[in-house]
C-alpha cells in the first residue's frame, strides 16, 4: 500500500491545489455575504484536503512496504474497463435509441463481457430483464424513460 | 387519548381501509429495494393516485410507503451493496459483509426486526410525547444545525475502520462535491465551468449509485473467473429469539434517537443512520467488530432510520411543518385532503390522526411480517449467478441513476462516480465518508454562514448555545475517541 498511499496523496493534493486556485477565481454577487462568503467553506475544504493528504504522503514514507509487489489490478481489469466503456456509451444512445434498444444492448454487451455464449441467455436476459424494468419503472411508476427516435 | 386509539385501530384494520395499509407497505419495500427510487419518490409518484380517495385511506397509503420503502432500502443494501435509498448507506458497512459470509437470512430478519422496532417506538412517541418533541425542535435555529452537522460529520473518523487519515480524505472529497454548484447564500456558481448541469450541483441518489453500485460491478466484474461460482452455502437460519433480546438495547437506543433527529426539521433518515450507528459502534463492548459484519451495525441504523418515520411527522402534524421531505409531501396531501395541520388537527380531525396512528402501529407489524416472510426469497438474489446478477444491476444503477430527475448527465455522474469508487476501493479509501459528506456539507455551510449573519460576524454561537455546546462536545468526543482506536489498532 506504501505506493499506492503516496499516488492517492499526490492526486488529492492536486485536486485540493487545484479547488484552491478556483476559489481565487470566485467574485462577489449581487447578493452580498461580507462575513465568510462563497468562497470560504471550499475554501477550508480544499486547505483540509491538502493538509491531510500531506499527512497520507507523510506516513507512506513510513509505512511498510506490504503488498506493493502484488499489482494493483488483476488480470480481469479489462472486464470493469469494458463495464465502464458500455455504460459510457449507454450514456450516449439513450437518447437517440431510447431506453428499450439501448437497454437491451447494454445488457448484451456485459454478458458479452462475461464471456457468455449460450444463446438462450443472451437472448431471454436483455430482453426480459428490459421489460420488466421498463415496465415497473414507466407503467408502474410512470417515471418518463427516453423513448428515442424509435418510440420505444 | 386510548379511545381513540382503539378506535383508531378498527378503521386501520376495517376492510375499507387495511387494504390500503397492506398494498402501501408492500409497494414501499419494492420501492425501496429499488436503487434510485427513494421513499420521497415513491410517496410523490402516488400522491395524485390519493386525491379522490377518502382521507384516512389516502394517509395510510401514503404512510405505509414510507414505512416500507425506508426498510425495503436495506434489502439491496444487504444483498447488493447498493443501497436501495440513501438511509440505507450504513447498513451496507455490516450488512453486505454479513451477506458474503453466507449470513444474508440473518442479516435480513434484523433489519426487518430493528426496523419494526425504530418504526414502533417512532410511533408511540409520536402518540405520547408530540408537542414535547416539537417545543425541543422548535429550538433548534442555525447554529444548532450546523453543530449536528459537524456531529454528523465527526462519524467519518469512526466509519473509515484502520485508515483514518483515508476515511477523512474521502470525506472532503464529499465535502468539495458538495460545494459544487451555486452557493446556499449568494447564489454565486462554485465550481460549475459554465455547465448548466452542474448549477444545481450533484444530486445524492447517482453519486450513492456510483459510488456503491456500480463500483462494486465493476470489482466483480474484474474478479469473475468463467468458472467462479456464488457461495450458495448460507446459513439459513434468520435472527433468534436470543440474539434478538440482546440487540434490543441497541434497537431501541437508536430508535430513540431516531425520532428525535426526525423530529428536527431538515434531518431525515439519511442522518439518522450515520448518527445511530456511531453511537452504536461508540458505546459498543466491540467496537471493532463493526464493519466486519456485526450485527448491531445492522440493527442500529436500520432502527434509527426508521425511528425517523414517526418523528418526521411530530412537528408536521403538530406544527405543520415538516421533519424530511416525505413529511413535506405528506403536508400537500393533508392540505388536499382538506385537513389543516396544527395543534387543532388533534381536537377537530381526531378521527383521521389516530386512525393515522393506529395504521402506522398496524404498518409496522405488516412491515416486520413481510419482512421476515420475504427473507428466503430476498435470499435468492445472492444465488442468481453473477454473470446475470451484474448487468441486471448495472441495468438498475443506471435507470436508478436517470430516474431521480429524468436527466442522463446523471447517469454520466453515476458512471464518473462508480469509477472514482472503484479505484478507491483499490487503495482501501472508504466510500461511505463521501456520501456522509454529500449529505451532510451543505447542512453545515449553509447553516454555519446563516448563524454567522445573524450574529454579525461573531462566533459566540459556538459556547453560547446549550444545545449547540452539546453537539460540538460530542463531535470532539467522537472524533478524539475514533483516532485513538485506530491508533490503538494500527498498534496491535
Amino acid at each position: 500500500m506504501k505506493r499506492a498511499d503516496a499516488v492517492t496523496a499526490l492526486i488529492f493534493m492536486a485536486l485540493g491545489g487545484a479547488a484552491l486556485y478556483q476559489t481565487t477565481l470566485f467574485d462577489q454577487t449581487l447578493i452580498t455575504d461580507n462575513y465568510l462568503g462563497a468562497t470560504f467553506f471550499p475554501r477550508m475544504v480544499a486547505i483540509a484536503m491538502i493538509a491531510m493528504a500531506i499527512s497520507l504522503l507523510w506516513g507512506s514514507r513510513k509505512a511498510k512496504a506490504e503488498g506493493d509487489g502484488e499489482p494493483m489490478f488483476g488480470p480481469g481489469i479489462l472486464r470493469p474497463l469494458a463495464g465502464a466503456v458500455i455504460v459510457g456509451a449507454y450514456s450516449w444512445a439513450l437518447g437517440p435509441l431510447g431506453f428499450i434498444i439501448s437497454t437491451v444492448i447494454l445488457n448484451l454487451a456485459i454478458l458479452l463481457t462475461f464471456g457468455v455464449k449460450k444463446i438462450p441467455l443472451l437472448l431471454m436476459l436483455p430482453i426480459g430483464a428490459t421489460l420488466i424494468i421498463y415496465w415497473v419503472f414507466y407503467k408502474l411508476l410512470t417515471v418518463p424513460l427516453p423513448e428515442g427516435i424509435f418510440f420505444l | 387519548m386510548i379511545d381513540l386509539l382503539v378506535q383508531g385501530l378498527g378503521t386501520a384494520l376495517s376492510p375499507q381501509v387495511f387494504p390500503f395499509l397492506f398494498f402501501g407497505v408492500m409497494g414501499g419495500i419494492a420501492i425501496g429495494s429499488l436503487p434510485g427510487l427513494t421513499a420521497t419518490m415513491g410517496v410523490a409518484v402516488l400522491l395524485p393516485l390519493t386525491f379522490g380517495m377518502e382521507s384516512t385511506r389516502a394517509l395510510v397509503l401514503l404512510v405505509g410507503i414510507y414505512i416500507g420503502a425506508i426498510y425495503g432500502g436495506s434489502i439491496s443494501a444487504i444483498l447488493l451493496k447498493t443501497p436501495g435509498t440513501p438511509a440505507a448507506a450504513a447498513t451496507v458497512l455490516d450488512g453486505h459483509q454479513m451477506a458474503s459470509r453466507g449470513e444474508a437470512a440473518k442479516a435480513l430478519s434484523i433489519s426487518a426486526v430493528a426496523s419494526f422496532v425504530g418504526g414502533m417506538v417512532s410511533t408511540i412517541m409520536l402518540i405520547s410525547f408530540s408537542p414535547v418533541l416539537a417545543k425541543f425542535a422548535l429550538r433548534f435555529g442555525a447554529p444548532e444545525y450546523f453543530a449536528l452537522a459537524v456531529f454528523g460529520l465527526s462519524i467519518i473518523a469512526s466509519i473509515s475502520g484502520k485508515h483514518p487519515i483515508k476515511g477523512l480524505l474521502a470525506g472532503m472529497l464529499g465535502l468539495l462535491v458538495a460545494t459544487v454548484g451555486l452557493d446556499p447564500v449568494t447564489s454565486y456558481p462554485r465550481f460549475t465551468f459554465n455547465q448548466m448541469h452542474l448549477y444545481n450541483g450533484f444530486s445524492i441518489i447517482p453519486v450513492l449509485i456510483g459510488l456503491f453500485a456500480l463500483s462494486e460491478a465493476f470489482v466483480q466484474m474484474e474478479n469473475f473467473r468463467i468458472d467462479g461460482k456464488i457461495d450458495t452455502n448460507f446459513k439459513r437460519g434468520i435472527v433468534s429469539l436470543k440474539e434478538t433480546i440482546g440487540l434490543l438495547p441497541t434497537m431501541l437506543k437508536s430508535a430513540l434517537m431516531g425520532t428525535i433527529i426526525g423530529s428536527i426539521p431538515g434531518a431525515g433518515a439519511d442522518i439518522a443512520a450515520f448518527v445511530t450507528y456511531n453511537e452504536a459502534r461508540r458505546s459498543s463492548k466491540t467496537p471493532k467488530a463493526f464493519g466486519t459484519g456485526c450485527m448491531e451495525g445492522i440493527a442500529a441504523p436500520e432502527a434509527g432510520n426508521n425511528g425517523v418515520t414517526g418523528g418526521a411527522l411530530v412537528p408536521l402534524l403538530t406544527l405543520g411543518v415538516p421533519g424530511d421531505a416525505v413529511a413535506a409531501i405528506m403536508l400537500g396531501a393533508l392540505i388536499i385532503q382538506g385537513l389543516q395541520p396544527g395543534p387543532l388537527l388533534f381536537t377537530q380531525n381526531a378521527d383521521v390522526i389516530y386512525g393515522l396512528f393506529a395504521s402506522m402501529l398496524v404498518g409496522n407489524i405488516l412491515m416486520l411480517a413481510l419482512g421476515l416472510l420475504g427473507v428466503r426469497l430476498f435470499c435468492r438474489v445472492v444465488e442468481i449467478p453473477k454473470r446475470v446478477i451484474i448487468p441486471v444491476v448495472i441495468t438498475l444503477s443506471v435507470v436508478g441513476a436517470y430516474s431521480m430527475n429524468n436527466s442522463v448527465f446523471d447517469v454520466w455522474v453515476a458512471l464518473g462516480f462508480g469509477v472514482i469508487g472503484y479505484l478507491m476501493q483499490k487503495v482501501e479509501m472508504p466510500a461511505s465518508p463521501v456520501i456522509l459528506a454529500v449529505i451532510l456539507g451543505p447542512m453545515a455551510e449553509s447553516n454555519l454562514r446563516r448563524a454567522v449573519l445573524m450574529y454579525q460576524g461573531h462566533y459566540d454561537f459556538l459556547w453560547t448555545r446549550p444545545i449547540t455546546v452539546a453537539f460540538l462536545a460530542l463531535a470532539a468526543i467522537s472524533l478524539v475517541s475514533s483516532w485513538m482506536r485506530a491508533k490503538k489498532e494500527r498498534n496491535i
